[in-house]
């Protein structure tokens, strides 16, 4: 089988999860209609940072990781630190809560005198497992868990076109009205496609094309069948909707599209942790015989998640703020790259060359949107600017420590003028 | 050594959710519910987080509660009442 169909489960990898059915349920909810567009809006702007990260030109030229891209851009401190605070904190966070909401689902759709928690971690050491003893699976195992789920919010759509919404409950789903918000809100569920290596970039823009599809489909069922304030206050109006449309077995099955989606999108963020500290390795940023130690940073972040759980943190409101800041982090790596790729492009035409910057910077604005629209802007700011801090720390630390030995002259040279 | 992370594996996370039950003096739910029926008992639900917003269920007759705010209410309740508190 061609490596490039595995590029589909990591590009929607994010979008199955709960973390964006949320999303869309609360955006459906607040803005009705209007969050169609804003679905729309930020389908597009993936699309647009697809053509710009995903440009064979880049990968030919030798920039075919997203730390050399962001090296080239903007230089090593700034690559290791964007590295670092895009990709590492919305792991531990986001796998911390998604884990612990699969383990509710479980216990309360499926088995109820199974312990949540046990649930939880059970996913967490078969995660971990095959990221190190069945590495070779792990991207064929993701593209079964997203189709799992992808099948089940189809088949939950299809449903619902033939479903009555409950008496009372009022179409309202022109209601709403349009605000940059809501379209940052439009942006998340699509952050997955930066997920994916050496993608062919037609695969990946019908991945995000489809998804689009999928999660438009969706938001139109949940404004048939549920109440508006439902569903912008409810973190599981996921649940409501599959119940309303298909009864137990809408349950069941939005039960089995929760738990393949938390799988998928832990099992993508840590195939893509695993995958900063071989390129590390690769570019020299590592000594070379921590190559047999390969394992260690991925048992060291499933303890960090265990730990996290372990700790009571999902039960800590303060989690969903951090996990906003990890988002917003994630917005922030993913405009820096788009940017850096677009000057390493060498675009012939002025026009086009300007025009590639775009998608990156819209990309910075939109997640500093987000964080200066949020009520807890103030701790949204410190936990950034403390993982940044962190990972600066991190950077200096490798850098310091290997420096001498770094073969920066590694990085591709740009063809001069 | 393959065979050593796995059993480190194994260790950490059964230990983990072994764990789990902690010290806390707990009423059995068979109790509880033997219970339920009585004017004198209080439920209060104090989870917070993930533990209230990903869970659908909650017991029957509880009251939602800010854990913040557990001491005024059992003021309030006074101590002729059994209250019970869940949090997970």
């Amino acid at each position: 089988m061609d490596k490039a169909i595995f590029s589909v489960g990591l590009v929607l990898a994010w979008l199955v999860t709960p973390e964006s059915l949320v999303i869309v349920t609360r955006g459906s909810g607040m803005g009705g209609l209007m969050f169609i567009g804003a679905l729309i809006c930020g389908g597009l702007l993936a699309l647009a940072n697809t053509m710009v990260i995903h440009n064979p030109k880049l990968v030919s030229a030798g920039y075919d990781q997203d730390l050399l891209v962001l090296a080239g851009g903007f230089g090593r401190v700034v690559a290791l630190v964007t590295l670092f605070s895009g990709r590492i904190p919305i792991l531990l966070l986001a796998a911390t809560g998604m884990l612990v909401s699969a383990g509710f689902v479980f216990n309360e759709i499926f088995v109820y005198w199974f312990p949540n928690f046990l649930f939880a971690f059970l996913l967490l050491a078969l995660l971990t497992i095959f990221q190190l003893f069945a590495h070779k699976y792990v991207l064929g195992f993701q593209n079964a868990l997203v189709l799992l789920a992808v099948s089940g919010l189809l088949l939950l759509g299809v449903l619902g076109v033939f479903a009555q919404p409950a008496a009372s409950q009022s179409y309202s789903g022109v209601a709403g009205s349009f605000s940059l918000i809501l379209i940052g809100m439009g942006c998340i569920p699509f952050l997955g496609f930066d997920f994916p290596r050496q993608a062919e970039r037609r695969l990946v823009m019908l991945s995000i094309t489809g998804g689009m599809v999928l999660l438009v489909i969706w938001s139109l069922l949940a404004m048939k069948m549920v109440d508006p304030a439902r569903l912008t206050e409810s973190a599981v109006a996921h649940r409501s909707i599959a119940r309303a449309v298909a009864g137990e077995q809408g349950g069941y099955l939005i039960g089995m599209v929760v738990i393949c989606g938390v799988l998928a999108g832990c099992n993508a963020l840590l195939h893509i942790n695993r995958q900063i500290f071989s390129d590390l390795l690769k570019a020299g940023f590592l000594p070379s015989p921590f190559s047999r130690y390969m394992w260690l940073p991925i048992v060291i972040l499933a303890a960090m998640i265990g730990i996290m759980m372990f700790s009571g943190l999902a039960g800590d409101i303060m989690l969903e703020t951090q996990i906003r800041a990890a988002v917003i982090l994630w917005f922030g790596y993913l405009g820096l790259r788009s940017v850096a790729a677009a000057h390493l492009s060498e675009f012939s035409s002025l026009f086009i060359r300007t025009l590639a910057y775009l998608p990156g910077v819209l990309t910075i604005f939109i997640g500093g949107l987000l964080m200066l629209n949020n009520p807890q802007m103030t701790s949204l700011l410190f936990l950034v600017l403390g993982v940044v801090a962190g990972a600066l720390l991190l950077a200096l630390t490798i850098l310091v420590g290997h420096g001498r030995h770094l073969p920066y002259n590694q990085l591709p040279r740009r063809k001069k003028k | 050594m393959k065979k050593i992370v796995l059993v480190l594996a194994i260790l950490l996370f059964s230990g983990a959710a072994s764990g789990w039950a902690g010290s806390v003096p707990v009423m059995d739910k068979d109790e509880l519910k033997s219970m339920l029926d009585s004017p004198d008992l209080v439920i209060l639900d104090v989870r917070t987080g993930r533990d209230w917003s990903s869970s659908e269920f909650k017991i029957t007759g509880a009251t939602f509660l800010d854990s913040d705010e557990v001491a005024e209410a059992t003021m309030k309740y006074g101590k002729d009442k059994t209250i019970v508190l869940y949090c997970a």
